[in-house]
């Protein structure tokens, strides 16, 4: 049985779970965003509801989703299921450059725009208004792909634009964190509207956490005159340090950590497993991305995009493969730990629905 | 041609109330007229402030910015040596009673008069106090009008009066005068020439007991006047049992019901016009061998406890011992009890008839049931609400938004006139307060103020853009000055709508529709201090959002939510036609669940039961199309007005 608004707002809001992704955002008058906090302005009095149904933080059935995407259950109980595991970085120096690392990400879209696999990209690009907040954004072009790139380090709430984007009729891709991939996929496992057949690519990006914007906001401007964020970034030196046009903040990692939202915390998918291609840091070099190739649409963009010499790659290690299992293995134990002590007996992981093989599997794989 | 600008004495005209009391104040030769607008009284500077009226009888006409303001002004007039009127509802008196007090006690030299007009069943009020008592409290003289007629007999009387006693008198009007028409014969206008001038021996000083011991000297000399104004006056046979004493609408009502009851001829009628002080000896002349005496009066028992008080020197000497009945005995009650909501003819009916144990039913059950049902088919269902295309609908919705978005708690101190409905549905309840003008502001300078009891949540003022200069000024300054944080929503709609549409100091127009200085709410809250930003309420998003960083900051701020009335807008240009797209609305499906009818409330929006979706009443609709905003289907659409000429 379904639930509804008000559910969502005592199981998930007032819980403090809400991942700030903007899917109900964007599916209902009453739910409403504002500097990356949701709030339920009114009740609509309805019991059954899209906003609870697709939350990625209300009951998410792995594998099912596993199913609708690949066509089977997972085997790999860490990386989820994917087909190759690469570094790869753009061709295009330009695109390189205003990457976070390898530009891989701005790559592919601006690719996929070119060929005509779509014909829109649902992004983020820093407001013009708030300086630190991303505000989603539709991009059409390499110009307006390129002005959205580079990591946010905040929960912006992309998918509050999806639906409105879906009634153009355009060929879309969306690039999101792993709970945006993950409501994409609910909205597509439950609900048959024919313009969801719209997203054509799903690119999620590899998300440890991210920060509670008026916290981390409230911290940087007393930090640096953030006139205009040029890069984020978190160098091995574990300053979380931010290149604005005012100068530079560093602000030690411990001091950021305190800005992590509780919903990352118990989140435990690190590297977007349901997506079509999932990319991220190297945390090896610093120019390259890990690029994980889940479906069989990503596999054909990947390749056509190689081909046409937009993205170039190279193997990647197997002992930094053994690092990056150790890191997202490390993370799903201590949240499912932190599930299975939060959940109640009809829901043992809160939101996580597996089987119990499933949760043999994550257990498991994750020791490794 | 408007009848009050004849010069036809004799002439039988049909007048409002209101109306009547504007041409008393020109035969008089009236010069002088200030008033804040405010129902039911707002028709009286209303008339005489239309540029034909002012410009033939050559008066000043102007909306001041309150009521003591307005009262001061008339003052000043009459201190120059003109006839002044000042005229308020009944709220009005309260804020100018400060000057009042003193005034009563410096006199005044020309004819000064002030009308105030209450609103017994509070038709457009928040409260429905009876002013009465100030007279009293002021030492004033007292005159109530019961007809049509009257109010402009007796007005015109009102500044001789003024004159005579010079001191200032006071006409007590009601709704159902104000608002009433009857027909009146025209009287003379006197064409007064005075050249106002402020003499060297002129003073104008309420110096305590001193200036209160001559305004009793005064008040006694009113008396003597009064006992033998022709406005008061007995009907009925001589040696009646029973005599009804009332006043104001009371005497028609009492006519009514007597004749009704066939009992004209064993009633009797004592009807006084002149309230305070009360014509003793007239009174008591009138009551030799009666034995009851039912009250009737509008509101409190006024003239009812002062006439017991009086008699109570006269019974078992002059006069027998009388049986009271009233509101005092609970005979006369509305449905809400005695001294509550208004009386009416079936009220009197009820009382006669019990006093007189005759069995006579005003309206039976079935007779009730059947006008109701036939009412119901003429007039539609709906609530309390702002007018259709109202911007204060979506100021409300912006506020609702932002509140919830901002998650710490906070609420909204509200404001009387328009924005009162902001305590109801319209406006989502969220208005949490309701006083008088301006009080959202100054009791926000201590909501405001109590963070050092940690006290955490925000404080949001609402003010409308006339009360802004009315009265929410001093919060304002008070707020700067002694360090109240919150944060005031100025709902400006460029009017003072629910009285009229008068302009006020914002607006760049005077009363008359003359060009006037502009005083712009920005500038002063900049002049202030404050930070201030303005943005259209039905661009909701933008709205919500300037509303929510506001209430981030650490000092007062101040955001003025400007689009003009829908009323004021709709009469000046061609409306967009706004309809729904049936096949996209959404209706109670998850994603809408009826947000347009259910929840946002424009009257012009309906909700087509059988076919399960909105629908637009193009009557109503003023073609805002803040509604297709705001549809999360987009399903409302718009035809602009130049696309729908073509």
């Amino acid at each position: 049985m379904n639930k509804g608004p008000d559910d969502l707002q005592s199981e998930v809001q007032q819980a403090n779970l809400c991942a700030g992704c903007g899917m109900c955002v964007g599916l209902c008058p009453y739910i409403k965003e504002m500097d990356e906090k949701v709030a339920i302005v009114e009740r609509c009095g309805r019991s059954d509801g899209r906003c609870y149904r697709f939350c990625p933080r209300t009951s998410t059935d792995i594998g099912a989703l596993d199913e609708m995407v690949f066509g089977a259950r997972r085997g790999d109980a860490v990386l989820g299921s994917y087909r190759t595991l690469t570094a790869a970085k753009a061709a295009n120096a330009a695109t390189h450059s205003a990457g976070q690392y390898g530009g891989v990400v701005s790559a592919l879209i601006i690719h996929a725009l070119k060929k005509g696999v779509v014909e829109a990209a649902l992004l983020t690009r820093y407001s013009e208004r708030k300086q630190v907040l991303p505000r989603p954004t539709v991009a059409r072009n390499r110009k307006e792909v390129l002005a959205c790139s580079g990591s946010k380090y905040t929960a912006a709430p992309t998918l509050s634009a999806l639906q409105d984007i879906l009634k153009t009729g355009e060929k879309l891709a969306v690039v999101g964190r792993p709970c945006q991939v993950t409501a994409i996929r609910k909205m597509q496992l439950y609900d048959d509207r024919p313009e969801l057949k719209n997203i054509k690519l799903v690119i999620g990006l590899f998300c440890l956490w991210a920060l509670d914007y008026r916290r981390y906001a409230a911290h940087l401007s007393g930090q640096v005159n953030v006139s205009r964020i040029r890069k984020i970034d978190i160098p091995k030196n574990d300053d979380f340090i931010v290149y604005t046009n005012g100068g530079e903040a560093r602000v030690p990692i411990n001091k950021i950590k305190e800005f992590i939202r509780p919903s990352c915390q118990v989140c435990f998918d690190v590297t977007a497993e349901l997506a079509d291609i999932s990319i991220g840091s190297t945390e090896w070099q610093d120019d390259w991305n890990t690029v994980l190739v889940r479906s069989e649409a990503g596999e054909k963009l990947f390749a056509d995009a190689l081909k046409a010499k937009a993205v170039t790659t190279k193997k990647f290690p197997g002992e930094r493969e053994a690092i990056l299992r150790e890191a997202v293995g490390a993370k799903k134990r201590r949240v499912l730990k932190e599930l299975s002590r939060r959940g109640s007996e009809s829901a043992p992981l809160l939101y996580l629905k597996l089987d119990d093989s499933q949760r043999a599997l994550f257990l498991e794989g994750g020791n490794k | 041609m408007l009848s009050i600008l004849l010069d036809e004495p004799g002439k039988r005209v049909l007048m409002m109330g209101n109306e009547a009391i504007a041409r008393g104040a020109i035969e008089a030769g009236m010069k002088f007229c200030a008033a804040y607008p405010g129902s039911p009284s707002s028709e009286i500077i209303g008339t005489l402030a239309r540029p034909d009226v002012a410009e033939n009888f050559g008066h000043h006409a102007e909306w001041s910015t309150n009521e003591v303001v307005a009262l001061e002004a008339a003052a000043g007039a009459s201190f120059g040596g003109l006839r002044a009127l000042c005229a308020m509802k009944q709220n009005g008196i309260n804020v100018a009673s400060d000057f009042l007090m003193s005034v009563v006690m410096s006199g005044c030299k020309g004819g000064l008069v002030l009308v105030v007009a209450d609103d017994p069943g509070a038709h457009c009020s928040n409260n429905e106090m009876d002013s009465r008592a100030y007279a009293r409290l002021l030492d004033a003289p007292l005159l109530e009008p019961a007809t049509i007629e009257e109010s402009k007999e007796m007005t015109r009387w009102a500044f001789e009066l003024s004159e005579e006693l010079e001191m200032p008198c006071m006409i007590r009007s009601v709704t159902r005068i104000s608002h009433a028409r009857g027909d009146l014969s025209l009287g003379p206008i006197n064409r007064l020439q005075r050249t106002p001038r402020f003499e060297a021996y002129d003073r104008f000083l309420s110096l305590g007991t001193v200036t209160h011991s001559v305004l009793h000297g005064k008040l006694e000399k009113a008396r003597d006047i009064f006992e033998k104004s022709q406005f008061n006056q007995y009907v009925g046979p001589s040696g009646a049992e029973l005599v009804i004493i009332t006043c104001g609408t009371g005497w028609l009502f009492s006519r009514e019901a007597l004749r009704t009851l066939g009992l004209e001829d064993k009633v009797g009628i004592l009807k006084l016009a002149t309230t305070w002080p009360l014509p003793n000896r007239f009174i008591v002349d009138h009551l030799k061998g009666v034995k009851q005496v039912l009250f009737v009066e509008e509101i409190d028992p006024f003239m009812e406890q002062n006439v017991k008080s009086l008699l109570a020197d006269y019974i078992g000497s002059e006069l027998e011992v009388i049986k009271f009945f009233g509101k005092g005995s609970g005979h006369v009650r509305s449905r809400f009890g005695p001294a509550l909501g208004e009386i009416d003819p079936d009220i009197v009916i009820r009382a006669v008839a019990e006093i007189k144990g005759v069995d006579y039913q005003a309206q039976t059950p079935e007779y009730a049931e059947r006008a109701s049902t036939l009412l119901s088919e003429y007039t539609a269902s709906r609530d309390l609400a702002f007018c259709a295309g109202c911007p204060h609908r979506a100021s409300y919705w912006v506020m609702k938004n932002a509140l919830a978005l901002d998650g710490r708690g906070g609420f909204v101190l509200g404001d009387i006139g328009c924005y009162g409905m902001g305590a109801g549905r319209s406006g989502y309840f969220i208005n949490r307060t309701l006083h008088c003008m301006g009080s959202g502001a100054g009791v926000a300078c201590g909501l405001g103020n109590l963070a050092k009891f940690e006290f955490d949540q925000p404080v949001v003022a609402v003010m409308g853009d006339s009360t802004f200069f009315h009265a929410a000024l001093p919060a304002l300054i008070n707020a700067r000055y002694n360090g109240a944080k919150f944060t005031s929503v100025v709902l400006d709609n460029s009017a003072t709508a629910m009285t009229g549409f008068q302009p006020h100091p914002g607006i760049g127009l005077n009363a008359m529709g003359n060009p006037a200085t502009q005083v712009l709410i920005e500038d002063v809250c900049k002049g202030l201090g404050f930070h201030v930003e303005i943005r259209d309420p039905f661009k909701v998003d933008e709205a919500v959002e300037a509303l929510h960083d506001l209430m981030q900051r650490e000092e007062s701020s101040v955001l003025i939510l400007r689009h003009t009335c829908g009323l004021v807008e709709s009469r000046k240009k061609k409306k967009d036609r706004i309809s729904v797209n049936a096949e996209k609305c959404l209706g109670d499906e998850c994603g809408c669940a009826r947000f347009c009818t259910r929840v946002f409330g424009c009257p012009a929006l309906i909700w087509n039961e059988k076919e399960k979706h909105a629908s637009v009443d193009e009557v109503v609709c003023t073609g805002c199309g803040v509604c297709a905003y705001l549809c999360p289907q987009s399903a409302i659409e718009v035809e602009k007005a130049e696309e729908l000429q073509r």
